[in-house]
């Protein structure tokens, strides 16, 4: 697994991608600098309420940024050998699909955590920590938790669909993760951000009205933690199943 | 040379049948190949590939079964251990170089740290590819990645190895080299299959070929039967090459050929040729004495596609 991992790390940090990668961890913080000098930081009390910044952070990263970084990553991990045609040497050694599959997955959120958790530092030290202690674990939890969700289930939107990985994982985002992820059908329980938000609930201990439970998620932490370990864990698994199970031609056909 | 007479089958197909979607990909192929060094001899788009594919465990069988050294080869990481592929893609990981491609592969094969460096050390050697192998490959010209990829099926030193379409592109040195590899690997004992749609190429390394049409197995056996068939027929050869104009003189003036064309840019030419198997038999000697430098190769395929269209005509 060990090779497999470092030949990810290269094709995802050696190549054009880097550069992607690198704007979608620094144009956040440069969004946050923007925000905050324009307009200043939120003035009031905020011990019982959402603090704006903190919201606003919550939205960048947990649900667009790690999002961003796991098209390039998890979406791209399978596609990429497959429109290089590199999948051949591969898939024709002694080494069990699911675990380049695995190889792949660990070391893209291996690789890409430490640069969306140090963005995420930056753009809270730019508007000072809102929310205090529990809302900046609340945040970092929730970062590492997503990253390694959407890896997850993009990894398995690129296995089953490698040529369509980014346009399919883009409309999964859009339909499942911020409609049906809002739709209190408990549908919404087989999504990463039903759980996500769950988790920032329930570690930085705001009150959730009754009446909004079932659209914007529980306040209890550990529904929160195992939702987000089988959401992962599920997708993690199908994609390792799906890339042993099924065919992938990289030929024309005759 | 080694010819297949082993008595454990190389193959075993039973009505092997390969569909994508509607489209023939392997036809009803049924078959039993012995060891030995083999060709597998088609026009582009006759159904090589996909039965190389089929052999190494990348696709599945629609209908009917396939064999390799006795075991069906999908998902089969045992047998994956005894085969080397050289693909036909020119497909790498151009951000390595060879020596890490090849190291990396090894690896993967299930060899040591020490051990992969070792052998791929040497299976680079015996490829040719020792002077460049530390280079990244995106600097490689077709015929050092041609190498490379030669490297990589034979580092593991699997007991089956297969060629797809190994000579496109190379130049006649490195044509010439490759095929001295298929014939000391047969004669070490190894199993060898190579996929070609020129038959010269072949028969330079082997005298038992598979002949494969439209997806279905023509006819196994010698060259020999099928030269006659290719005697009255004039073939195509093309070539690009530094100093084309003095290369058609010396072609012209030494071997049998009808004529010859030179592109507008003088560097391409194009040579008709009933005598094929004399053109092949002294083309490298003739470039290496004129000078010229030829960075291209490769025979038309309209000439073999006439011959099957004749083949097919008389099953």
């Amino acid at each position: 697994m060990g090779e497999i991992a470092r030949l990810h790390l290269r094709q995802l940090l050696g190549g054009r991608r880097v550069w992607l990668l690198a704007g979608f961890v620094t144009l956040p913080v440069l969004l946050t600098l923007s925000i905050r000098i324009v307009a200043g930081l939120p003035v009031g009390d905020f011990t019982d309420a959402l603090h704006p910044a903190a919201v606003y952070l919550f939205l960048l990263y947990p649900q667009a940024v790690c999002m961003l970084l796991a098209l390039l990553d998890g979406a791209l991990a399978l596609s990429i050998e497959l429109e290089g045609r590199t999948l051949t040497y591969l898939f024709t050694r002694p080494v069990p699909k699911w675990k380049i599959v695995m190889a792949k997955y660990i070391a893209g959120t291996a690789a890409t955590t430490p640069l969306v958790v140090g963005s995420l530092l930056l753009s809270m030290v730019i508007v000072e920590f809102p929310g205090g202690v529990r809302w900046t674990a609340a945040l970092f939890a929730c970062t590492v938790a997503s990253l390694a969700a959407y890896n997850a289930i993009y990894a398995l939107i690129g296995a089953l669909v490698p040529r369509r990985a980014m346009v399919l994982c883009m409309l999964y985002s859009g339909i499942v993760e911020f409609a049906l992820s809002f739709a209190p059908l408990t549908i919404n329980h087989a999504t990463a951000s039903y759980f996500l938000r769950s988790l920032a609930f329930a570690i930085s201990g705001l009150p959730l009205p009754p009446e909004a439970g079932p659209f914007l998620g529980g306040t209890e932490i550990v529904p929160a933690v195992f939702g987000l370990i089988a959401v992962t864990g599920t997708a993690l698994a199908a994609a390792m199943i799906v890339v042993t199970r099924r065919e992938f031609v990289m030929i024309e056909p005759v | 040379m080694t010819t297949p007479n082993a008595t454990q089958p190389l193959l075993e197909t039973e009505s092997l049948t390969k569909l994508y979607g509607v489209v023939n990909g392997v036809n009803d192929v049924t078959v039993t190949v012995p060891r030995g060094v083999w060709g597998l001899l088609g026009p582009n788009g006759s159904g090589k590939s996909t039965l190389l594919k089929l052999i190494t465990g990348q696709l599945r069988p629609t209908e009917g079964t396939v064999r390799v050294l006795g075991r069906q080869p999908w998902n089969n990481l045992d047998l994956y251990r005894q085969i080397g592929f050289c693909p036909e893609q020119d497909a790498f990981y151009s951000f390595l170089s060879a020596f890490e491609f090849v190291r990396m592969l090894a690896r993967l094969s299930g060899l040591s740290a020490p051990e992969a460096r070792r052998r791929a050390e040497i299976a680079l050697e015996r490829a040719g590819a020792t002077d460049f192998m530390h280079r990244p490959i995106v600097t490689y010209s077709k015929g050092m990645r041609q190498r490379t990829k030669v490297a990589q099926a034979l580092v593991h030193d699997p007991e089956f190895v297969i060629f797809d379409e190994p000579l496109t592109g190379t130049d006649p040195v490195g044509r010439h080299e490759l095929i001295e590899l298929v014939r000391t690997l047969g004669n070490e004992g190894k199993s060898v299959l190579v996929s070609s749609h020129v038959l010269h190429e072949v028969e330079a390394m082997t005298d038992a070929f598979l002949l494969i049409h439209a997806g279905r197995l023509l006819a196994s056996g010698t060259v020999e039967s099928i030269r006659a068939v290719l005697s009255d027929a004039p073939h195509h050869v093309v070539m690009r090459a530094e100093g084309a104009r003095e290369l058609a003189a010396r072609i012209f003036s030494e071997l049998a050929v009808d004529s010859i064309d030179i592109d507008d840019d003088q560097r391409g030419l194009t040579v008709r040729t009933r005598d094929p198997h004399g053109f092949f038999a002294n083309i490298a000697r003739i470039v290496e004495e004129s000078g010229a430098r030829v960075v291209e190769m490769k025979t038309s395929d309209d000439d073999l596609a006439a011959v099957f269209k004749y083949l097919v005509a008389r099953i």
